[in-house]
């Protein structure tokens, strides 16, 4: 027998960007919550200034998942044909911790643009991909990325990019400095005709929210901020919703189910608490907010008599077009020093190569990259120069301050075959089915990525650099940190998994607020645009219930 | 680490390097590691040598990079379940050294340690049940980890006084 838990008004599943944000609007509302989240607070001094074990390290990694507990297979062929491979290393997981990618990431704050929400009447079909228009549109969505740029806390400039979709308002907080490869990339860029700005990013330039300043730290993405000067909902909506007194947010929490009854209404969560005793949580709502490969495999996993593949499953959409980014650009080298290691790196995009470029669906932004710190600096050689011996040590100590990368996200042209499944071969620490991906990126990511690395050298080579190298994208699988697409939110029930504000279709009280919604992944960094999506979703759930 | 101490280190492993051979097995170390033999600790010392070498500033063994290894592969390392891959794959490197060289791979000349590296990173040896790709294998995770332990935190184990990012100024 499960223990059970006080009935609560909504049980939320994941405390990251989506589940954060929607805690907080229903708490602040009157509504009693539980906030389940599988992982624990980031404490700073646990490994979090190593390199090794940040989240971008070869370590274990200090914000996890455990993954001896979380295992994942690749799943090869089909039916029959069926093999799964184990998979090591941080396969498409994202930090498990209260915040999970908020706490992690380098906080890039991007708004996508208006053509973002329209992709198919934009571009008009693409052979082998599912690319779709959003239900909403940026009109709809733009009060909630203000909501989410203020609340938060974004610093920027909302003058500086001509490409910037229209704004209301501006920015809480002025735009962070160019660093010294971000001068020079920037002068680079004008010489060309390009257009750039500073990056707008969810970190204090000035101190906001009762939290001081950036101290320009360069462990700054993959690590968790030493002064709190990082913004995410760690440190801003969840302790919020817990100081309303309606929220109680339980680490350590496991969730293997949502209980879907014979009528079609999720009852609750099925879980397994800090100390592995497995409980029930029953609410009125469940929300569940637990990263596009995590959501997918939960709803998977509850299977019940009307949604015998799944809660909301039964078009079998649940954990398709799964969708990251294809990562591209370029490397180069410089005569001189062109930076001082003022961090964190990242501060100088351009998105003169998002949309309305011939051949070209989409698209994707370009930014000079956070800093390589030694370990990873010493995989950054030109193509044949050496990787070890005295040349590779020599270079090592030369080179490690003439480097800059200008890289940028490409928008993957979803497609039905890259997937989540639940896979029954294997079980997870707590007896489910573990994450099982399969399928393979679009042909044409591979041919986008091309064509951004090539600008992304030409911008290194006018900057001045000596020795570039293009480090072309767009093979494997789409997904990894920036993974969304798998229950994407369509006015159609028979080709998408939720309505316009996160509800399962058919599962009325069922609610997903994450990446997994969105149709497609616009070429940018997407924690913004999930946590605006909160804020929609929550705001409507606000009205619908209250 | 002192010239002194690498001389005494070397002759310590010289000493008990052939005693795991002649017992045709291999024992638990009766050195300072924790995991590793000396003759696995050893060729490892002179491996990770040869990929980040000593010249104006100290090389992986004044790094310290055997102990990363020996702390990593152990049970409370990042590595455990590379314990055994390493065991074999150190194993084998030795044997075909002493087959094709006649020394095992610590003994060699400079010269003769940096050509054969040269030819294992190619997967190129020449050896029976040991493939292109395993050598291939097993030098790019010997020289990502041996990077690991040079130039990331102390606190596993190698980098000792920071020495790698002393040399490049941070």
């Amino acid at each position: 027998m499960s223990a059970k838990d006080k009935h609560v008004d909504v049980v939320v599943v994941g405390a990251g960007a989506g589940g954060g944000v929607v805690a907080k609007e229903l708490a602040t509302n009157g509504f009693q919550v539980a906030l389940l989240e599988r992982g624990r607070w980031v404490r700073y001094g646990v490994g979090s200034n190593d390199e090794m074990t940040s989240m971008r390290g070869p370590m274990k990694r200090s914000m996890g998942p455990d993954l001896e507990k979380n295992p994942r297979v690749r799943i090869e062929g089909e039916g029959a044909d069926m093999k799964s491979y184990p998979m090591n290393g941080y396969s498409s997981h994202i930090a498990s911790c209260v915040g999970s990618g908020t706490v992690s990431y380098g906080a890039m704050a991007w708004r996508f643009m208006e053509e973002d929400f329209k992709m198919e009447s934009t571009y008009g079909k693409v052979e082998g991909s599912t690319l779709a228009d959003w239900p909403i549109s940026y009109d709809d969505l733009e009060p909630y990325y203000e909501k989410a740029e203020w609340e938060i806390g974004v610093s920027g400039d909302g003058d500086e990019n001509p490409f910037s979709p229209p704004r209301r308002k501006g920015y809480p907080m002025p735009a962070f400095e160019q660093n010294d490869d971000g001068k020079v990339l920037a002068e680079a860029c004008k010489r060309l005709g390009l257009n750039p700005f500073s990056i707008p990013m969810a970190r204090n330039s000035v101190p906001y929210n009762g939290r001081p300043g950036c101290i320009r730290n360069r462990t700054c993405a993959g690590y968790a901020c030493p002064v709190s000067a990082k913004n995410g909902t760690h440190n801003t909506v969840i302790p919020k919703a817990i100081a309303s007194g309606n929220c109680d947010l339980r680490v350590g929490c496991q969730v293997v189910e949502v209980m879907v009854d014979d009528d079609g209404h999720a009852r609750g969560v099925r879980y397994f608490d800090a100390e592995n005793v497995e409980r029930i949580q029953t609410a009125d709502i469940v929300v569940v907010a637990s990263s596009a490969t995590e959501t997918a495999r939960l709803l998977l996993n509850s299977k019940s008599k009307k949604f015998p593949d799944g809660a909301g499953n039964n078009n079998d959409w649940v954990g398709r077009n799964l969708q990251g980014h294809a990562y591209t650009g370029a490397n180069g080298f410089f005569p001189d020093e062109v930076h001082r290691f003022s961090g964190p790196g990242a501060t100088l995009a351009i998105c003169d190569y998002n949309h309305h470029n011939p051949g070209i669906i989409g698209g994707g932004l370009l930014a000079n990259e956070f800093y390589k710190l030694p370990y990873q600096f010493s995989k950054m050689r030109p193509p044949k120069a050496a990787r070890w011996g005295l040349e590779h040590k020599k270079f090592q100590r030369e080179n490690f301050r003439k480097f800059a990368q200008v890289l940028g996200p490409i928008q993957e042209m979803p497609n039905f075959h890259s997937r989540v499944i639940a896979y029954e071969g294997k079980k997870d620490f707590w007896g489910s089915p573990v994450v099982g991906l399969s399928g393979s990126r679009h042909p044409l990511d591979r041919k986008h990525c091309k064509f951004l690395a090539e600008k992304a050298e030409e911008i290194l080579k006018e900057a001045g650099a000596t020795t570039t190298w293009q480090n072309v994208g767009g093979r494997g699988q789409g997904s990894g940190v920036h993974q969304v697409g798998t229950c994407r939110m369509g006015d159609d029930p028979s080709i998408s998994v939720t309505n316009r504000y996160g509800q399962v279709h058919d599962i009325d009280n069922l609610f997903v607020a994450d990446g997994s919604t969105f149709p497609t992944n616009a070429g940018f960094n997407p924690s913004l645009t999930i946590l605006a999506v909160g804020y929609w979703i929550g705001e409507y759930m606000v009205n619908k219930y209250s | 680490m002192t010239t002194d101490r690498r001389n005494f280190l070397k002759a310590f492993s010289v000493s008990l390097a052939g005693a795991p051979f002649l017992l045709g097995q291999v024992r638990p170390s009766l050195g300072p590691y924790q995991v590793l033999t000396d003759l696995e600790a050893e060729t490892i010392i002179a491996l990770c040598e040869q990929l980040i070498p000593e010249d104006e500033f100290g090389g992986a063994t004044d790094a310290g990079v055997v102990y990363f290894f020996d702390k990593q592969l152990g049970p409370r390392g990042h590595y455990p379940d590379q314990l055994d891959y390493y065991r074999a794959e150190l194993s084998v490197l030795n044997t075909s050294c002493e087959e094709q060289l006649g020394l095992r791979f610590a003994a060699l000349k400079q010269v003769d340690q940096l050509s054969y590296l040269k030819t294992l990173e190619g997967g190129e040896v020449a050896h029976a049940s040991w493939t292109s790709a395993m050598q291939r294998r097993f030098f790019r995770t010997l020289l990502d980890h041996t990077m690991q332990a040079y130039y990331g935190d102390p606190r596993h184990g190698g980098n000792k006084d920071y020495l790698s990012h002393f040399m490049m100024k941070i």
